[in-house]
């Protein structure tokens, strides 16, 4: 088991505000990832970029 | 309906703010907004101060996981007269070990703090520090489980909250930039990643401090940037940490609260720095329509904004003494 850091973008689609959570949320429930935490670190009109931390099963 | 006029000061760490990104610089603006408020709720880096922990007995202490989770609505923050702590310190040599030991009892001494026992990891703590391309400092553990191992025996022994003190290590050089206020504190980040993991996988209040001895190289970074200054007059990390758990509220699953337990409908306010809004906390705020006071005085490495964000729920203020003011008036209404 270990800590591994994420990075990833998403479009925004038109997302401002309220809705953001629940999309960074989806992404991570689709890839099966549980977060320590994350956060949005850049936003443009298009897209956010989102770091996280998850914790990883055993290698 | 709240009872209390209760809000919350949160700092992201590893970003270099300008109020709060040091060790326990954001305690007096915390402080300030203690004195209008009931409460005020903030994670440990907002406060803890090597060893000084300065905030005063309305500042509930929250790790950073519970207090996501708080703003998520899926945990309720208990308070309580004192928590029995338990001890977790890093499998490191003997000076390291004594000095951890030492620490404890000089807080058991002054504070009467109740340590229910320490336990030593099995085997170093893998940790190490890393830069992301935003340019915060962050972590990874390469051996949680050894954390869990000590934490579990803790538990068991009676502990209701966890104190946990990893060997960090981290060059001369960047901690000689940091000094000079040119770079975020480069292990905040992982020790969040530590206090995280340990507190989803068992619930409990808990804190990390840096295991790091006193060297005389301290005295080589001359006079610091003041917000940095308690860190070179001591090394004594665990003192902050255990006076903050000695009282920090017992984080519960919202469906056992009570009607005396706070949660996120009690919250009349989130306070941060005005450009990292794109944390769990401040996103929640949005959701819920929960005003977020944005404080131009605090700034960060981040540019995640009101405008870059679209949110509608932030209050953008000058400093901490506006915030104040604001709050004060929000109170009366």
């Amino acid at each position: 088991m270990h800590t591994k850091s994420v990075a990833f973008s998403l479009d925004r689609q038109g997302v401002t505000g309220k809705g953001l959570l629940a999309c960074i949320q989806a992404y991570f429930s689709e890839h099966g990832l549980e977060p320590l935490r994350f956060a949005i670190v850049k936003a443009t009109r298009e897209k956010v970029s989102v770091e996280a931390i998850v914790l990883e099963r055993g290698k | 309906m709240s009872r209390e006029f209760v809000v919350a000061h949160v700092v992201p760490t590893g970003l270099r703010a300008s109020v709060g990104g040091y060790v326990g610089d954001a305690t007096p603006p915390t402080n300030k907004m203690a004195e209008v408020c009931d409460k005020v709720i903030v994670h440990p880096n907002v406060v803890n101060g090597v060893m000084l922990n300065c905030a005063k007995e309305n500042v509930l202490y929250v790790e950073g996981y519970h207090l996501d989770r708080f703003f998520l609505g899926e945990t309720a923050l208990r308070e309580v007269k004192q928590n029995r702590i338990g001890v977790v310190l890093d499998h490191v040599d003997e000076r390291h070990y004594n000095f951890g030991v030492n620490q404890v009892n000089a807080v058991k001494a002054n504070k009467g703090i109740k340590v229910t026992g320490i336990v030593r990891t099995r085997e170093k703590i893998k940790d190490s520090v890393f830069r992301s391309k935003t340019g915060a400092y962050i972590g990874k553990i390469g051996n949680p489980e050894v954390i869990f191992e000590a934490c579990h025996a803790l538990l068991a022994e009676g502990a209701d909250a966890l104190c946990l003190s990893a060997k960090i290590n981290v060059s001369h050089k960047i901690m000689a930039e940091y000094f000079r206020g040119r770079i975020p504190n480069p292990y905040g980040g992982l020790e969040a990643i530590l206090s995280h993991a340990v507190s989803k996988k068992f619930g409990v209040a808990c804190a990390h401090a840096p295991l790091q001895l006193y060297s005389q190289r301290l005295h080589d970074f001359g006079i610091v940037d003041w917000r940095g200054a308690a860190e070179v007059v001591s090394t004594a990390y665990l003192g902050c940490v255990l006076q903050g758990l000695d009282r920090a509220p017992r984080p519960v699953p919202v469906k056992r609260a009570k009607p005396s337990d706070w949660r996120i409908g009690d919250l009349a306010a989130l306070v941060c720095p005005h450009n990292a809004l794109g944390g769990i906390p401040m996103l929640a705020c949005e959701e819920r329509g929960i005003p977020v006071l944005a404080v131009k005085e605090n700034s960060t490495i981040l540019r995640v904004t009101k405008e870059r964000l679209g949110l509608k729920n932030v209050v953008k203020v000058k400093s901490y003494d506006e915030t104040v003011k604001l709050l004060k008036k929000m109170r009366r209404r």
